[in-house]
């Protein structure tokens, strides 16, 4: 029996970045699993990220999240590919959000539907968890990855590991 | 400590034409979790759903936190026929494809009742994440997902697939 | 595509296959157990999974000290949903890091699913993500809840608890699995 689960990229940020990109992403999977530890220097508790496919930025998605005090909701239409606020220079120091991103059928013809797991920790009453539902709202395979943030730059330490599951 | 590389695909379809269910049957008994991903779409205005072992009796119950983008809530449907895999609001022909991540741990078990794990996604719609029950200490060897409150089921390229992972 | 200056980037790396790997599993028997031990963690991984279905006399959540860190360098937070309406909670500078929600219930076990990313990086706090819950046809939870060690020591052992709710009951399972990176 085959044994599925792949690593196909690991990166790791040496120097601090404004992008990343993960790309070149084979066809020879059936569905993607990003897992990434994201921290940001900019100088804020939290820093808005996003994560967008083939360089085109946008996309719909559904969010529940808690604060630490309430449960809130981010709706998103077509614009965004906001994935929620990550770790960043005044969070408690070396914590970093561990977020994962499950990519059904990244090479189907149909829009691109995926979900997010992801939480931003901090010694504090006020921290980060999100749940989204997202979608990516073109029909091409999916063969790059970018993350970019609102606001300056990506930490280094910051890793990014992408995995390809095969269906058979 | 043992060490064995898991994560197993069991078995995969991709519906040629639109149905209204569709079961993984003779699911065998060597893994430890199961894991099953759904995505596609309804064809007409429905609410996925599971069950079990032909099971068709109330022995099924879910607790659900759903958000549509404006509104988060939590709802319980107890004594039920089928597990809610999205029980509030109803997929929807939308272009925008669901899925869903199901997990079934320790399955095959014939002591305990099966708790079922999982996130279902429609960007357009909503998020949710679902703890289910089935009453049953039966080991799970088929799971059927189905459409219910309507007469539809899945679109044709609606792909359904099971992953066995086996515990050291 | 060649690496980019500033990131180590490991895409012309012969493709690892077979990244999922279990690495040790406890069931409770029949005297049930306060604790579940993981001990001598090892380090070949990049991240960890641990895959519990729990159960214990009252309603609690399992909580955890790595390394034997006995000392107030956990946070929590979590929100979820309660099948009527929907909570959140946070706590820091805790003695004890938490990750997940236990059943109470008869024959009726809660499922967590614990992600730890970069659990041997010796610059990085540990953050830990568990998606968790329970029904039972009448009660139940469900919920993201996050944790953080304040330490930069690469995991080596976990000791899984409860708070307050008592000993994990028999046929309660815990299955550590590590991913290569």
């Amino acid at each position: 029996m085959p044994n599925t689960y792949t690593l196909i990229s690991a990166t790791t940020l040496s120097s601090s970045a404004s992008t990343v990109t993960l790309s070149s992403i084979p066809s020879t999977y059936t569905d993607l699993h990003l897992v990434c530890s994201l921290r940001s220097d900019y100088s804020s508790a939290t820093n808005n990220a996003y994560c967008y496919f083939n360089s085109s930025d946008g996309g719909t998605a559904k969010l529940i999240y808690g604060n630490g005090s309430t449960v809130n909701n981010i709706n998103i239409n077509y614009n965004e590919s906001y994935i929620g606020g990550i770790n960043a220079a005044t969070s408690t120091s070396n914590t970093f959000t561990n977020f994962s991103l499950y990519i059904p059928n990244y090479l189907s013809s149909n829009y691109k539907s995926s979900s997010e797991d992801s939480v931003t920790e901090n010694n504090a009453t006020q921290a980060f968890s999100f749940l989204a539902a997202r979608a990516w709202e073109y029909t091409a395979a999916v063969t790059s990855i970018t993350f970019r943030l609102q606001f300056s730059t990506y930490a280094v330490g910051s890793t990014f590991y992408l995995y390809g599951i095969k269906n058979s | 400590m043992a060490a064995g590389s898991t994560y197993t695909p069991i078995a995969t379809t991709t519906l040629g034409s639109n149905a209204a269910s569709y079961t993984f049957s003779s699911i065998p008994s060597t893994y430890t979790d199961l894991v099953l991903i759904v995505n596609g779409e309804v064809s007409s205005s429905t609410t996925v759903s599971c069950q079990i072992n032909a099971d068709t009796g109330t022995n099924y119950s879910t607790t659900e936190i759903f958000s549509d983008g404006t509104t988060a809530s939590s709802f319980r449907i107890s004594n039920n026929a089928q597990i809610a895999v999205m029980g509030i609001g109803a997929q929807t022909s939308s272009g925008y494809p669901f899925m869903s991540i199901l997990n079934f741990q320790n399955y095959s078990n014939t002591t305990t009742y099966k708790t079922v794990l999982g996130r279902t996604n429609q960007a357009n719609l909503g998020v949710n994440a679902i703890a289910a029950l089935w009453r049953s200490t039966s080991a799970i060897n088929s799971i059927k997902l189905l459409g219910y409150l309507g007469a539809s089921g899945f679109t044709a390229g609606t792909t359904f697939t099971l992953y066995g992972i086996t515990a050291a | 595509m060649s690496p980019i200056l500033g990131i180590i980037a490991s895409q012309n790396y012969p493709r690892i296959t077979g990244s999922y790997e279990s690495i040790a599993t406890t069931t409770v028997g029949a005297g049930g157990s306060s604790t579940i031990t993981f001990s001598s963690i090892p380090s070949t991984y990049k991240h960890l999974q641990i895959r519990v279905l729990g159960r214990v006399p009252s309603f609690t959540i399992i909580t955890f000290q790595v390394n034997g860190d006995t000392g107030n360098n956990y946070s929590i937070h979590n929100f979820g949903g309660d099948g009527s309406s929907t909570y959140v909670g946070a706590t820091s500078s805790y003695s004890f890091g938490g990750a997940g929600v236990l059943s109470p219930a008869t024959s009726t076990f809660s499922a967590d699913i614990i992600d730890i990313l970069d659990y041997t990086n010796t610059s990085k706090y540990k953050t830990f993500r568990t998606l968790s819950g329970y029904d039972a046809n009448g009660s139940g939870r469900i919920e993201l809840r996050s944790s953080l060690w304040q330490s930069t020591s690469a995991i080596t052992s976990i000791v899984l608890s409860t708070d307050s709710g008592g000993a994990y009951q028999q046929y309660s399972q815990f299955a550590l699995y590590g991913i290569k990176g």
